[in-house]
């Protein structure tokens, strides 16, 4: 190509400027006068030696709780507590009493300790620092108002735990206490939840160190500095002050999120090994957590690169020296946040590893603290799905937020490319470059090189307009703050982690201890929600929703249901409780009223959603935008924290399931729906002076929709809310019915599969609502989505059943004359490994792949795309799959009837059959409209081979005669030659319109208008299109040449 | 000269047909675009370096874009191609992933809209003097300014290739017409039928106006004779798939046929396809083809010709096109007449800087066939809205005709262009 200018290029390599992006200078600080503030991020613990001064044991080896926060000016800050011993509780039978305690705390140290000698032989002399008589309760179960005896144990170390907890279960520790059966309670409870509970802290809020109360660490202090932070304080655990996130001490500090991705040369077929294939730039983004603007930008690249506008360029001639670089420039940045698309599984990962190989000592230490470098650990995690094995690096002090994890937890989505997320999230294509062209690119000039850095910066940027898109880490902010649990266990632990801190704060407040559950499956099963048979059909007339709002928190507040009011057996008579203290649920279990003991769970339940009606309250008068979504996330965290308390007593492999607790609540639930219906259709009747009798439709779990039979939308409205409301009496507060919405019009397929258009005020409709259709299965063709929505389109918003049904049909018809785009066709699977017992089509097309084109083999982990095409009589499916690009190039036959029969045929049935009945197969499937059929010839194959081509008519299909092959047309035909043109070149002149806006969408999408566009990426549905155009043009531009030059020779 | 059926006798000028660079045959779909815009970089380069030094002398560097950073902060002048963001621009993705959104409008500026600048390697982002309502995608220009770093450019100043070297206008002894029409959307014609018969009496010279009608050597048929707007096609499951052409439209080729029969008896007819004639669809356009034509075909004096179209005659530059660049600038931009749109392309020394980015066109290889390379002396654009014209200067002292002409089938109106004094006035086929 004669692309390039000669343009000169001098390279200086450049050095990089730490100025640019250091943290601010850190205010000078006296810990005698000053106080310290800073917003705490991430907690953990070490074991280390005691600080003079402290509480606690005065010498040994103690925990030391070690946080990481940002203060308000943006300085980092290291902050060790001291003196916070975990502890555990036991029950105690009366016979204990406080002379006990002595010799009890003494037998227990010397059993903890031999049992520690025989495994270690460390130097510890003391194991139990103390034993306290408390009083209390257990948390589960209902047995009286009177507090019982508890010890409390406190151990120095967190290992001494479990053991203390092993020896007093299955030794006699204590001989007056043989036959005690020893209940534990809390000894699960780790070190830093425990403290966190103990000290009020949330994650992230504000920590506030009074003078003279806190002592700062430097070079020649006699505590050294151990962290990269600009501040390192030790504190004691009773001197700081927790300020909840309110007010005030609501805003969050500007945590620094650096976002990066890496490029690595791979060879061609093989999935870049960090042994073999090096690393060849990465590209960084940083952003201020809060600001609206990106800080700056930079790329680190392997040789030369040629100057970018927005971002600095640092250039390096060995990867050793790039990657050493770069360790430094995380290290001056000094990131609270590291954010990049799949960067645990694999940018981390191959960083570390790639940096081992090479043998850079530096390299690994890119957390906070001096001496500790990041490795890689993979854990297997044994799911349903199969095993997965995730990898987990450890940055102390900084918290590794990969979007790919934040998507595929919040998101159900299907595909999570950051192609196709950034498609659904943020409405753009993403150019995608082979890895086969990187290893080009980065082969080439500094020209090309640059081209792969513009490309590798938009990877390093996408995950922050994501996250600034979706807010996640805004939600999560506030999540961890309701819920009391550092933001990194948001991401790397369940919902159960949430509901155990917020149990263990309130039943500490209330006197209650939380039993050591041993999380073993049972078998116990309970019923679950209800769901009110569907009365299918596609309704023209508009259907009331009605909801109970929060259901199943509502329940629980209502019928007192808790871990502490259950009553279990003859409890009931041993209390002497009486009929009127005690509910039986439908699910047959008791539990005491609150006139007897208001429950714990009730109690955090209430707590929730009065603070989400409060912050909601606050929402709506906020006009501050910023401020808003800060609110909007912690409502949704109350939202959502109220709702998985249910799920947390329903759990049973989890810290403590009662599925007394759960099934009762989906048994009130149920009975509540059905109660509901009767109120409804009861009340709603021509006899008591209605226009017509009303009709529960659907019900499923927490709402009915009601057909009140009246096609005036807002009659309608008026009354759902008059039902919600005549509903909502008969039930006890808080539990409440709201009309929330109306359908109109609305498509009943089945349980849990309906559509329509969704209704909130009489103006104009919200949304499209779709509940369990056909539209993210992963295994479909994009046809069938298309299909599918267009369908449903027609249905609710055309209210043009007719329209939908012709629609289908000539999507039926186009798809039997391979009329269809391939992108549309296109099913695509990940290659996970190579050897599957059971035949796939993906995994024998990668064979296949392989066999054609050694150097493009597929390699595990590639998504692979396939169509199904034609084949032999009896072929399988999988023996059919074929590349899409390959099938184009051929132009080989698609398998029309798989489409329709395995992909298109059951979706589209399903929604179409409420309006066609139970002919709607034959009217769909085998009606006029299926008659012709397209036949295409292959260019490949067996027959191909036999097949000459000559020359016909481009009328009538005639072989020309001999003399004639020059000829467009044959004699007969030569009338209508015009015509024939004509309608040749119509279908020339939409190629053409379709070739200038498909190749100049993708320059957009690049971004640049001189460069070429490389883009191969196979999830956009350009990529097939803009191949199939190219060659339906030529074979255009022969056809139509064959007509001769436009200017007729003279005659 | 030349003699009629009906016996008024013509001038014949010495035509010649100057359009070769718009009949390139070797169009190859397997090319991209990225080429066309690096042959127009590379050809107004040279035109705005030697602009650069006369308007702003040798102050200050001139910078490639990749070169600026954020430490090279000193003013400096910048080459390259405007590039303009906008959201509304319709998009075959939006329309593949929402097809159900159909998108109305047919103007696409917004407040939201963005100017960059790119060269071979770099976009940066403009802002300052340069005011992005009056310029479009493609246009080539140099930039006085400074680079704010993070990719934006601050403009201080701006210069565009301008005006190119025009041949001296020959000088005619007597006066000469030549009679623009466009937009006879024949598909239609039943509605005009008495305005088509008069314009072919007109030119028989029937109907009087002897003095001017003997003197008319040539009718221009500047684009959409046989359909002014395309046809709407329902959406189909695939964007490609196999359209047909209408019955109406086969019709009315054939009949336009006849109607151009009649005329090719009177004058020499210049037959230029438009956007929605059975040509080629982008830019540039190739003759209509001779088998569509049988009973005009055979008359010498029916000329098939390229849109754009380039002509002269005993030596006078005549260039111009069936309308589709200057509507798309219109489009894209706050320009709202066509005459302005028209001056601008002097100015941008280009025909259709849009072409490819929102205007199709062939990607073209090694040459950018739009460049206005010589000015001409008369420079036409059909199928516009209503009839004007004007006169506009070039800073050498070039003077150029520029004529808008209306769509026939609206206005009944064409264009009458008298070649020795330039002078040009519609004239309109109304019998009420």
């Amino acid at each position: 190509m004669n692309k390039r200018k000669d343009i000169s290029y001098q390279h200086a390599a450049k050095r990089m400027k730490t100025e640019n992006f250091v943290r601010s200078q850190l205010p000078s600080l006296d810990p005698a006068k000053d106080t310290l503030i800073f917003q705490e991020l991430e907690l953990d613990h070490y074991i280390g030696s005691v600080h003079p001064g402290m509480p606690g044991p005065q010498n040994g080896m103690v925990p030391i709780i070690r946080m990481f926060g940002v203060t308000k000016s943006g300085n980092s800050v290291c902050c060790h507590v001291h003196g916070f011993s975990p502890y555990f509780y036991v029950n105690l039978p009366d016979v204990f009493t406080a002379d006990d305690l002595v010799p009890f705390k003494n037998k227990l140290n010397d059993a903890v300790l031999a049992d520690q000698r025989s495994s270690n032989k460390n130097d510890v002399y003391e194991a139990v620092l103390m034993v306290e008589i408390v009083k209390g309760k257990s948390l589960v179960e209902y047995t009286g108002s009177e507090d019982d005896n508890f010890a409390k144990i406190t151990l120095t170390l967190p290992k001494f735990v479990p053991a203390a907890k092993r020896l007093l279960t299955t030794t006699i520790v204590y001989q007056k206490l043989a036959s005690h059966t020893f209940f534990v309670f809390e000894s699960n409870v780790d070190i830093e939840t425990r403290f966190t509970v103990d000290t009020h802290i949330l994650g992230c809020c504000w920590i506030e160190l009074p003078p003279g109360k806190w002592f700062r660490r430097s070079q020649n202090s006699d505590f050294r500095v151990t962290s990269r932070c600009q501040l390192e304080v030790d504190v004691s655990w009773v001197d700081f002050v927790v300020h909840a996130p309110e007010g005030e001490w609501a805003p969050v500090a500007q945590f620094r999120i650096l976002s990066f991705d890496i490029e690595c040369a791979g060879r061609k077929g093989i999935f870049p090994e960090p042994n073999v294939d090096p690393i060849i730039q990465i590209a960084n983004v940083v952003k201020l957590h809060g600001e609206k603007d990106v800080l700056f930008r930079n790329i680190f690249t392997l040789n030369s690169c040629a100057p970018i506008g927005h971002a600095e360029v640092y250039s390096f001639a060995t990867e050793g020296e790039m990657l050493e670089e770069w360790s430094n420039f995380v290290r001056a940045l000094d990131p609270d946040i590291f954010t990049g698309y799949n960067i645990n599984n694999f940018d981390f990962p191959y960083l570390i590893d790639r940096a081992k190989h090479l043998k850079l000592k530096q390299f690994p230490y890119l957390g906070r603290l001096r001496e500790v470098v990041s490795v890689v650990k993979e854990t297997v995690t044994q799911t349903k799905i199969g095993r997965r094995s995730f990898k987990y690096v450890n940055f102390e002090g900084r918290v590794p937020y990969d979007m790919l994890v934040v998507m595929k937890r919040d998101f159900k989505l299907r595909s999570y490319t950051l192609n196709s997320v950034c498609q659904e999230i943020l409405g753009e294509q993403k150019e995608d470059v082979h890895y086969s062209i990187i290893t080009d690119l980065q082969n080439g000039d500094e020209q090309t090189r640059r081209r792969l850095a513009v490309y590798c910066l938009k990877d390093a940027e996408l995950p922050l307009r994501l996250l600034n898109t979706v807010l996640s880490f805004t939600n999560d902010i506030e999540m961890a703050r309701v819920t009391g649990v550092p933001i990194t266990s948001l991401l790397t632990k369940g919902e159960q982690v949430k509901v155990v801190a917020q149990l263990l704060r309130h039943a500490k407040k209330a006197g209650y201890f939380m039993p050591a559950h041993h999380g073993a499956p049972g078998n116990d099963q309970y019923e679950g929600a209800t769901v009110i048979e569907p009365i299918r059909g596609y309704y023209t007339e508009p259907i009331a929703t009605l909801d109970f709002s929060s259901l199943y928190p509502s329940i629980m507040i209502a019928h007192n249901l808790c871990y502490t009011t259950l009553l279990k057996g003859p409890e009931k008579e041993k209390l002497g409780l009486t009929d009127d203290q005690v509910t039986v649920t439908p699910a047959n279990c008791m539990f005491v009223k609150s006139s007897v003991r208001p429950g714990l769970l009730p109690h955090i339940l209430q707590h929730l959603l009065a603070a989400r009606k409060k912050t909601k309250a606050l929402l709506k008068d906020e006009t501050d935008p910023v401020v808003r979504t800060v609110l909007n996330g912690r409502q949704l965290a109350y939202k959502i924290s109220a709702n998985s308390v249910y799920g947390f007593t329903g759990a049973q492999v989890g810290k403590l399931p009662c599925l007394e607790i759960s099934g009762s609540v989906t048994a009130y639930g149920r009975t509540m729906i059905e109660q509901s219906k009767q109120e409804v259709e009861q009340h709603y009747r021509i006899e008591n002076g209605y226009e017509a009798d009303a009709k529960v439709i659907y019900g499923d779990t927490d709402s009915i929709m009601v057909n009140f039979k009246n096609d005036s939308l807002a009659k309608c409205m008026d009354l759902g809310r008059e039902a919600a409301t005549l509903v909502s009496e008969k039930f006890i507060s808080p539990i409440k019915l709201e009309f929330e919405k109306v359908y109109y019009p609305y498509l009943l397929i089945n349980k849990k599969r309906y559509a329509g258009l969704y209704w909130t005020n009489t103006e104009k409709y919200d949304k499209m609502d779709c509940k369990g259709i056909e539209t993210v299965r992963r295994d479909n063709c994009t046809l069938v989505v298309d299909v599918i929505n267009t369908c449903l389109q027609k249905l609710l918003i055309g209210k043009d059943p007719n329209g939908a049904v012709e629609y289908s049909k000539r999507v039926i018809s186009d798809l039997l004359q391979n009329n269809v785009d391939i992108s549309q066709l296109v099913i695509t699977k990940e290659l996970t490994k190579s050897d599957y017992t059971a035949k796939q089509a993906h995994v024998e097309l990668a064979k296949k792949i392989t066999k054609r084109d050694p150097g493009n083999a597929p390699k595990l982990g590639d998504r692979i795309p396939y169509v199904i095409v034609a084949g032999t009589k009896n072929a399988k499916a999988f023996e059919k799959a074929e590349d899409p690009i390959y099938v184009l190039e051929n132009n080989i036959p698609i398998d029309s009837k798989y489409y329709l029969e395995n992909q298109l045929s059951k979706p589209l049935l399903r929604i179409l059959q409420p309006i066609l009945g139970d002919n709607a197969e034959s009217v769909l499937l085998r009606g006029e409209h299926t008659r012709t059929k397209t036949v295409v010839t292959s260019k490949v194959g067996a027959l191909a081979a036999f097949t000459q081509k000559k020359e016909v008519c481009i009328g009538c299909k005639a072989v020309l005669p001999k003399g004639y092959e020059g000829e467009a047309v044959c004699a007969y035909c030569k009338p209508k030659e015009s015509a024939l043109y004509q309608q040749e070149l119509c279908h020339r002149q939409m190629l053409e319109d379709r070739f200038a806006s498909l190749y100049t969408e993708c320059q957009r999408c690049q971004g640049s208008l001189f460069e070429e566009i490389l883009c191969t990426s196979r999830d956009c549905p350009i990529f097939y299109i803009r191949k199939k155009v190219q060659m339906e043009l030529e074979s255009s531009k022969s056809k139509v040449a064959r007509f001769g030059d436009p200017i007729a020779e003279l005659y | 000269m030349k003699s009629n059926t009906n016996g008024t006798t013509r001038r014949s000028l010495g035509y010649e047909n100057t359009s070769q660079i718009f009949l390139n045959k070797k169009y190859d779909y397997n090319k991209q675009y990225c080429s066309i815009y690096l042959a127009r970089l590379q050809e107004m380069e040279v035109l705005l370096m030697e602009r650069v030094s006369s308007k702003w002398g040798d102050k200050y560097p001139i910078g490639k874009l990749h070169k600026l950073s954020d430490e090279n902060t000193e003013k400096c002048v910048v080459i390259g191609t405007l590039f303009k963001d906008q959201k509304l621009k319709p998009s075959i993705l939006k329309q593949l992933t929402e097809p159900s959104v159909i998108v109305n409008t047919i103007h696409f500026t917004d407040g939201s809209d963005k100017l960059f600048i790119e060269d071979e390697i770099q976009r940066f982002e403009l802002l300052g003097s340069i005011d992005l309502k009056y310029v479009v995608t493609g246009i080539s220009c140099a930039l006085l300014g400074t680079s704010m770093g993070k990719g934006k450019f601050m403009v201080n100043d701006y210069l565009f290739p301008g005006y190119r070297n025009q041949v001296e206008r020959p000088i005619f002894n007597d006066s000469a017409f030549v009679i623009f029409l466009s937009g006879i959307d024949f598909i239609h014609h039943e509605h005009y039928m008495p305005n088509l018969q008069l314009l072919s009496c007109w030119i028989s010279g029937m109907l009087g106006d002897v003095d001017i009608v003997s003197k008319v050597t040539r009718i221009i048929i500047a684009g959409n004779s046989i359909k002014s707007s395309s046809e709407k096609h329902n959406p189909e499951i695939s964007i490609i798939t196999r359209r047909t052409e209408s019955t109406e439209t086969i019709e009315a080729v054939a009949s336009f046929d006849k109607f151009l029969s009649q005329l090719c008896q009177l004058v020499d007819i210049d037959l230029m396809p438009g956007e929605n004639d059975p040509s080629n669809h982008i830019l540039p356009q190739r003759e209509m083809h001779h088998c569509m034509f049988p009973l005009s075909t055979i008359f010498k004096s029916l000329h098939c010709v390229t849109n754009p179209y380039s002509f002269s005659l005993d030596g006078l530059k005549i260039l111009g096109t069936s309308g589709q660049p200057v509507r798309d600038i219109m489009r894209y931009s706050e320009i709202t007449e066509s005459i302005d749109a028209m001056e601008s392309c002097f100015k941008w020394s280009h025909l259709a800087p849009t072409a490819p980015d929102t205007l199709g066109c062939f990607p073209c290889y090694d040459k950018d066939p739009f460049i206005i390379e010589e000015c001409p002396h008369v420079f036409f654009s059909g199928n516009q809205k209503e009839f004007s014209t004007k006169m506009i200067l070039g800073e050498e002292g070039q003077k150029v005709r520029l004529i808008s002409i209306p769509e026939f089938s609206k206005t009944f109106e064409a264009a009458i262009l008298d070649l020795k004094s330039l002078e040009c006035s519609r004239i309109v086929f109304d019998k009420s």
